[in-house]
Formats: C-alpha cells, sequence, structure tokens
C-alpha cells in the first residue's frame, strides 16, 4: 500500500467529522505564506481553525511572482488584510546554491532551467527579502499588517524577524 | 490585538508539547501540491503527520513555475517520489476570469500583472491541466505516481480525478 493510499484511507475518516458549511472567504482575513517543510504542520502550529485563513508554501516560503499571484487573489477577491510569513531552521534551500542546483539539473537533463531557485544562506534576512517583495509590488492592497517569523523545527517555537 | 498576535499565542502551547528532532527528508517521500483554501486543513484531510510529506499551496492549487521548482527541489534534494493534486469544490478561482482580475488590478494600479491569473472554470478539467504540466516538465524526475483529487467542502471527501 502506498502512502497515498494510506492518505486516502485516513480521508474516509476525516470526512465523518469534517466541518461543511463553511463560506469561501477566510474568517480571519489571514494569509499565511509558509515553507513546503514537512516538519511544519502550520494547523497546529498556529492554532488554525477551518475556515480562517489561506496557507500558501513553496520550496522556501519566499515570495516569488506565483506567490505574489496568490496574495493578490487572497487579499483582492478573498478579504485577506494581514500576512504573516514563516520561514524555518534546518531548511533544505540552505544547503545548496543557485549554480549547484541548476547545474546539477542541466548536467542530467541537458537543460537548464529559467527560474531562479531561491536558494539563502540567512534564514532571517531571507524573511526580510521577502517582506521587501511584497511592499514592492504593486498588485498586493494590504501591506500594513505583515509580520515574518523563524519555525524552529527543534523547539516548534516560530521567532519574530524585526 | 491582531489575528496573529493570536496565533503567536497559539504557538507557545504547541511548543509546549512539540516533539522535535525530525530529518529533513520527508519520512513517507510524497509531495502534495494543495490549493491555498482556508477549509483544506490537509493534515486532517489526509491524516499527515510532522515529518511526513512536504505540503505546496497556491492560489487553485494550480502547476505553475514556482510549483516546478518547489518540486524539483523536493524530489531531487529531498527524495519525494510520489505527487498528490488536490483541487477543491466553491473555489475562488471558479468566480472570476483571468482578463477580468487583471483589467480590475489594471484600472486601479495603471499597471497590467506579468503573470496569468490561473482562473479556471472545471475543477476536474485543471487538475488534468495540472498532472499534464509536471508531465511535461524536464525538471522532475519523478513522475509515475501522480495522483489528482477534488476535495468537497461540503462534506470532506477526496474524489479522484482520473
Amino acid at each position: 500500500m502506498s502512502a497515498v493510499d494510506e492518505y486516502v484511507s485516513n480521508n474516509e475518516e476525516y470526512a465523518l467529522t469534517h466541518p461543511g458549511g463553511l463560506p469561501v472567504r477566510p474568517a480571519r482575513h489571514v494569509a499565511v505564506v509558509a515553507c513546503m517543510d514537512s516538519r511544519m504542520r502550520i494547523f497546529p502550529m498556529l492554532g488554525l481553525g477551518d475556515g480562517e485563513a489561506h496557507v500558501i508554501r513553496n520550496a522556501g516560503g519566499v515570495v516569488t511572482d506565483d506567490v505574489v499571484r496568490s496574495l493578490a487573489i487572497s487579499q483582492r477577491l478573498l478579504g485577506t488584510t494581514e500576512i504573516m510569513l514563516i520561514h524555518h531552521t534546518d531548511c533544505g534551500l540552505q544547503k545548496t546554491t543557485e549554480d549547484e542546483f541548476k547545474g546539477a539539473i542541466e548536467a542530467e537533463t541537458g537543460i537548464r532551467p529559467p527560474w531562479a531557485v531561491e536558494a539563502f544562506t540567512d534564514a532571517a534576512q531571507d524573511v526580510r527579502q521577502s517582506i521587501g517583495r511584497i511592499k514592492a509590488s504593486p498588485y498586493i492592497p494590504h501591506q500594513d499588517a505583515i509580520r515574518g517569523f523563524v519555525f524552529d523545527v527543534d523547539t516548534g517555537k516560530l521567532n519574530e524577524v524585526i | 490585538m491582531s489575528v496573529t498576535d493570536d496565533y503567536l499565542r497559539n504557538n507557545e502551547a504547541y511548543a509546549a508539547q512539540f516533539g522535535g528532532q525530525l530529518p529533513l527528508p520527508p519520512a513517507n517521500h510524497v509531495a502534495v501540491v494543495a490549493c491555498m483554501d482556508a477549509r483544506l486543513n490537509v493534515y486532517g484531510i489526509l491524516g499527515l503527520k510532522e515529518g511526513e510529506a512536504h505540503v505546496i499551496r497556491n492560489a487553485g492549487g494550480v502547476v505553475t513555475d514556482d510549483e516546478i521548482r518547489s518540486l524539483a527541489i523536493s524530489q531531487r534534494l529531498l527524495g519525494t517520489t510520489e505527487i498528490i493534486l488536490i483541487h477543491h469544490t466553491d473555489c475562488g478561482m471558479l468566480t472570476f476570469t483571468d482578463d477580468a482580475f487583471k483589467r480590475a488590478i489594471q484600472d486601479e494600479t495603471g499597471i497590467k500583472p506579468e503573470w496569468a491569473a490561473e482562473a479556471f472554470t472545471d475543477l476536474d478539467e485543471d487538475v488534468r491541466q495540472s498532472i499534464a504540466r509536471i508531465k511535461a516538465s524536464p525538471f522532475i524526475p519523478h513522475k509515475d505516481s501522480i495522483r489528482g483529487f477534488v476535495f468537497d467542502v461540503a462534506t470532506g471527501k477526496l474524489n479522484e480525478v482520473s
């Protein structure tokens, strides 16, 4: 049985207690932008209830055009106004570089990715970089309540980036 | 007090009983690509535990260059081999068109986004579109185990797209 089969069977149990009937607009008007890391279970980590907040995640939790697209839809169409950014300690993107990762792909496939890997060395600095990119975007109307954090994968704590 | 402050208080309770010390590569070698929708508690829906799977999310759960980047990092650096795609009923992306969304931003800011909004009209079709984009990418090595689902926000059930 593959992991996916197991997850599909878990879902049957979940559906028995699922709270249906919630609206599409997030009740607490928040969008969370976080790394995809498997140790960050965003719902329990923040005590998020169903229907409260958008959760946008990618490798690193970095702000790319796709995150700007998602935040623009979140704020303009679905009424969110606050943004929480979450990077974390021991991130995979601290363990490679643009040239190393893209060079390996080029060596194997003959094609060099046209996108940036978005590798970084300092998590707090990259949180500031991500906030800077949101603030520089003309497409995101609400920029007054943006806060950034680094999640410690050893302690489970969020540490705010000032 | 902002919503973010509430979530930070919740995090203190979470950290108090946090397990910690899990490795960076996901234990079940799975990457989930899902919509950012506030009603999709991916951990509950799939019974996902800490450290098992990457979770990548954006507006729609559509496969853009940023999903390809994240999946390439997930598979090449962190050893995942299976992919689960999750769209859902009552999605915000079903309620507008790319043209209208970009026109509204252009009217308000004077600037037309250089990215596609990725609106769609048919959920199953867009799941198949996302799978096809992954299969067409030269940067993602493991494509044998990709399965797509539509989550029913009313019942909590995952319905597989064939």
